[in-house]
């Protein structure tokens, strides 16, 4: 198991697994075993617990292990030559150059997570194979989302509702409760081994090209207690509907650019390579530059320069407040940053220190361009 | 495009559908001062409200005081698509250091924000808020202190600290000059 990050994106080597639970477990097997599959990267922020014994690819030795950890294990005992990458953290974490060229196989049951799994994959133009089940009426289902013009995203087949049932978080309360956590389907193991089963049927024809034989646009709906099947044909809705805007980034390769590089350096970089003549700002595409963390609990604040979410854990935790998270506000973050909006000394630290990683996509501009560039590994 | 989040031409969309109600509703306003801020359309704004509401003199005292009250919003890209905390998108932001209200600890500001609600009606639910027509004291609130003191008020006829309505109401009333009798 190697735990080195992607060196590059290869076309079509790459699977990434976005959750490991009722289908995800179920899947590693089949996974590991595909003839010419280079690398998988894990991805999940949870651990098994004593109630995924009954419907996930577990055993007892791996409670309140990370399920990516697991996983992983699992993956190099199978086939040692294939570069496993586990990331215990959420999808939305994950550098998306990390995703260029890969496969994306998402088997989660929170809509804002799949929204996110799915745009992900979309922006870098990734395909991805979703499977899901519901086990009280027996069905499993796969659906493909194969980013092109006019073809359907996962979102496109939300409606308003669908929308307004997504997780509100809230602040209140002395642990701030979150909503977002939904609870497991805790579907059979069979049914999870079943829809995981055709997932990596589909995985298989897509790293082979074969994507007119995939199910890609088409949704498979599996009735296993009436021993039926249905395949639809799904459709891209009118923005009107579908609140994603389906654009799939154009990304540039940026020389000279590392997490190790300062982001006054990035900025001149991508100055030169936009062959801007005014003020060129940059962000991180997905991500937001907070300015300060604040506690809910004590209003207690901590400035800096950094993407919040990507600071480690310790770091987010307030000093007077029994460790409660400090969170950073919406208002006070900034999309873009440059020396006029940011004090020059904060420019000085490197592009780790803020929270970049390397696969992460810079978005630079000035009043008139924009561009896209991934931040190199070495 | 310094500062502008909006890449995505949907919610560009949208926001302009928000300004343009939300300068129309500060214009038939006596109470609200709205700034847009960040790009444009703008993703950002600042509200002044000059309308009673409570705050903490600097002996601790629960006074009623006039404003302003100052907040942000911000639209996050994810606005239209959900999954966002209420903390990207409302800020308590001042002058005045100790607002009291149970769903109020600056910069945080606590209600329920769905995808895609309007500006306006952000600006309608943060002026209830201020003038305690909005009040929720589930889980203590942000604010424990005032969440315990709203709970023991006996008379809750008090509440509303400040019934003008937000919006100037339109009188439809003839005027006619008169003529002095000669």
């Amino acid at each position: 198991m190697k735990r080195a990050r992607p060196r590059k994106p290869e076309a079509l080597s790459t699977v990434v697994v976005v959750g490991l639970g009722n289908i995800g477990s179920q899947t590693v097997d089949a996974l590991g075993r595909i003839p010419g599959l280079k690398r998988v990267i894990l991805v999940d922020p949870d651990y098994y617990s004593e109630s995924n014994l009954a419907s996930q690819r577990i055993l007892r030795r791996d409670l309140n292990k990370a399920k990516v950890h697991v996983q992983a294990r699992r993956l190099s005992e199978i086939n040692p030559g294939l570069e496993v990458i586990p990331v215990l953290d959420s999808i939305a974490n994950v550098p998306r150059g990390w995703l260029r060229g890969c496969v994306m196989l998402t088997a989660l049951h929170s809509a804002a997570a799949r929204r996110d799994a799915c745009e992900a994959a979309w922006r870098m133009g990734a395909t991805v194979v979703d499977g899901g089940v519901d086990p009280e009426l027996g069905l499993g289902r796969v659906t493909v989302y194969a980013p092109a013009p006019d073809a359907p995203c996962f979102e496109c087949s939300l409606e308003e509702d669908d929308y307004q049932a997504m997780p509100v978080r809230h602040l209140c309360g002395a642990d701030a409760i979150d909503d977002a956590e939904v609870t497991a389907t805790n579907g059979s193991p069979s049914l999870g081994a079943f829809v995981g089963a055709l997932a990596v049927i589909e995985v298989e024809k897509l790293l082979a090209g074969q994507l007119k034989q995939s199910l890609a646009g088409r949704q498979l709906v599996v009735d296993l207690t009436h021993h039926n099947q249905y395949v639809t044909r799904l459709d891209r809705h009118s923005k009107c509907r579908c609140r994603f805007d389906h654009a799939i980034r154009d990304i540039q390769p940026l020389r000279g650019i590392t997490e190790r590089s300062t982001l006054s350096e990035a900025l001149r970089v991508l100055r030169k390579a936009l062959s801007a003549r005014g003020n060129v700002s940059l962000g991180v595409d997905g991500h937001e530059f907070a300015k300060a963390l604040h506690c809910p609990g004590c209003g207690g604040a901590k400035e800096l320069l950094a993407l919040a979410e990507r600071l480690p854990r310790k770091a987010r935790l307030c000093g007077t407040c029994a460790g409660r998270e400090m969170i950073a506000v919406g208002f006070k973050k900034l999309a873009r940053i440059n020396d006029s909006v940011v004090p020059s000394r904060l420019l000085r630290c490197s592009l780790r220190q803020a929270g970049v990683r390397a696969g992460d996509v810079l978005v630079a501009g000035d009043e008139t361009r924009e561009g896209f560039f991934e931040v190199s590994h070495d | 495009m310094i500062n502008s989040s909006v890449t995505d031409e949907i919610l560009a969309d949208f926001l302009r559908e928000q300004f343009v109600a939300g300068i129309r509703l500060a214009s038939e306003s006596d109470l609200l001062t709205l700034t847009p801020l960040r790009g444009n359309p703008p993703s950002q704004y600042v509200l002044e409200f000059r309308c009673k509401g409570l705050a903490k003199d600097e002996r601790g005292a629960i006074v009623e005081c006039d404003g302003p009250w100052g907040f942000g919003i911000n639209f996050p890209a994810s606005y239209l698509r959900g999954g966002f905390h209420p903390s990207e998108v409302l800020a308590y932001l001042g002058p005045l250091k100790n607002p009291f209200h149970p769903n109020l600890r600056p910069p945080f500001v606590c209600f329920e924000v769905r995808p895609a609600t309007s500006l306006s009606d952000l600006v309608f639910s943060i002026f209830e808020l201020v003038t305690w027509s909005l009040v929720s004291t589930h889980d203590e609130g942000l604010n424990h202190e005032a969440s315990q003191w709203y709970r023991n008020q006996k008379d809750l006829r008090t509440f509303p600290i400040d019934r003008r309505p937000l919006k100037r109401r339109a009188l439809n009333i003839a005027v006619k000059s008169l003529q002095p009798k000669s």
